[in-house]
């Protein structure tokens, strides 16, 4: 479900987030022209992120993250590593929404089989060497045969079926900025929708504002799924 | 006044104009602003792509619209792409022109797309032109010892 303009506009009071590494993040409510869009599932902490980002060390915010970027032209393919980079990320470039899904299946299958491994032995915390790991997908929406709302269907198809309960955060990172193409990205299973270009510090808030959020409806999820078995 | 003063301020004074005539906006600021020790030549290494690529697009562009049947949805795919970098780079004017190129391109305007590919073309080398002479500005700069502006965003 989309937060939706109606409930961006009556969300009415800042709320701070405390995300791993001591970082901070105080969220306002802001105006249906924000060009960042999250994809909220009736998470009451999640809002839209306003480009006020507070108490953030924006430097290295994303310092220790590894994002997919997905970008098909080169002019931007330069600007988006350049940036990602001096936020601290590590980044991993890929050209075309197949290759998205090559990288993605390499790092769900390695997830499954340690997932299995856990099972197998009762929760020991083997660790899987070697694998390929993202914490994000940056993602265009308008590229070749494959876009990006196809490969993220793809993705999500391959999560669900690996039954790991993993979901990747992943961006629409696009210039195309309808209606239309927002709800085709939210649909596919997009989290967030971010106008290109976009500044650091908005590519900052929304990639980190993307991941706990993610991260928090995870962990509902699992401490629901534990009330139900019990 | 000393060579480096009067350099100093033709470049300033140029890519201030440039500003002001709406060719560059802040977007171009921005890329100025990842450029540092680690990244000396990112801008201009990040307009030659842009340069590269535009005259590409622009290529198939032209091409597409020759075509008996025009394939309105190529030709809209390619404006797209140059809007995005366009954009990307601040190239303002160009990035407008696509805007309005997309329109006729859904609204499969053969008319419309030919005149505004014509339009387009002018507003790519005219930016093409003003970043090349800015280029030279700081250049001209460099070699007589003086260093390029920190841009000031508006």
């Amino acid at each position: 479900m989309s937060i939706g303009k109606e409930q961006a506009e009556t969300t009415s009071h800042p709320e701070k987030l405390e995300l791993e590494h001591g970082l901070q993040l105080e969220f306002k409510p802001v105006p249906v022209t924000n060009n960042i869009i999250p994809q909220a599932e009736g998470s009451s902490s999640s809002c839209p992120v306003n480009d006020d980002v507070t108490g953030v060390d924006e430097k290295k915010v994303l310092e220790g993250l590894s994002v997919l970027l997905v970008e098909d032209q080169a002019v931007l393919q330069r600007i988006g590593i350049r940036m990602l980079k001096k936020l601290g990320a590590g980044v991993t470039l890929v050209k075309d929404g197949e290759a998205a899904v090559e990288a993605m299946t390499l790092m769900i299958n390695a997830a499954g089989k340690n997932h299995q491994i856990q099972n197998l032995h009762h929760g020991s915390n083997l660790e899987t060497h070697n694998s390929p790991h993202y914490d994000l997908i940056l993602m265009d929406c308008q590229m070749g045969s494959m876009d990006g709302c196809k490969a993220t269907r793809v993705i999500r198809r391959l999560e669900a079926e690996a039954e790991t309960g993993q979901s990747i955060p992943i961006i629409a990172f696009t210039a195309l900025v309808t209606a239309d193409n927002e709800r085709e990205c939210f649909n596919s299973g997009m989290d967030t929708f971010l106008n290109k270009p976009a500044q650091e510090h908005l590519l900052a808030a929304a990639i980190v504002e993307t991941i706990a959020r993610k991260s928090h409806k995870f962990s509902c999820d699992e401490q629901a799924e534990a009330q139900d078995e019990k | 006044m000393d060579a480096v003063t009067r350099l100093h301020r033709q470049l300033v004074d140029y890519s201030n104009s440039l500003f002001q005539e709406g060719i560059l906006d802040n977007q171009f600021g921005h890329l100025q602003q990842l450029q540092d020790e680690s990244n000396p030549d990112f801008v201009a290494e990040v307009v030659n792509l842009y340069f590269k690529d535009s005259e590409r697009l622009l290529n198939e562009i032209t091409v597409a619209l020759d075509q008996q049947n025009v394939d309105f949805t190529k030709v809209g795919g390619h404006v797209h792409q140059l809007k995005g970098s366009s954009s990307s780079i601040g190239a303002q004017r160009v990035n407008n022109v696509c805007t309005a190129f997309r329109s006729f391109c859904e609204e499969k305007n053969i008319e419309g797309c030919q005149q505004y590919l014509q339009h387009l073309k002018q507003e790519y080398y005219l930016v093409k032109n003003k970043l090349q002479t800015l280029f030279q500005l700081q250049q001209q700069l460099l070699s007589a010892g003086g260093s390029i502006p920190a841009y000031e965003m508006r």
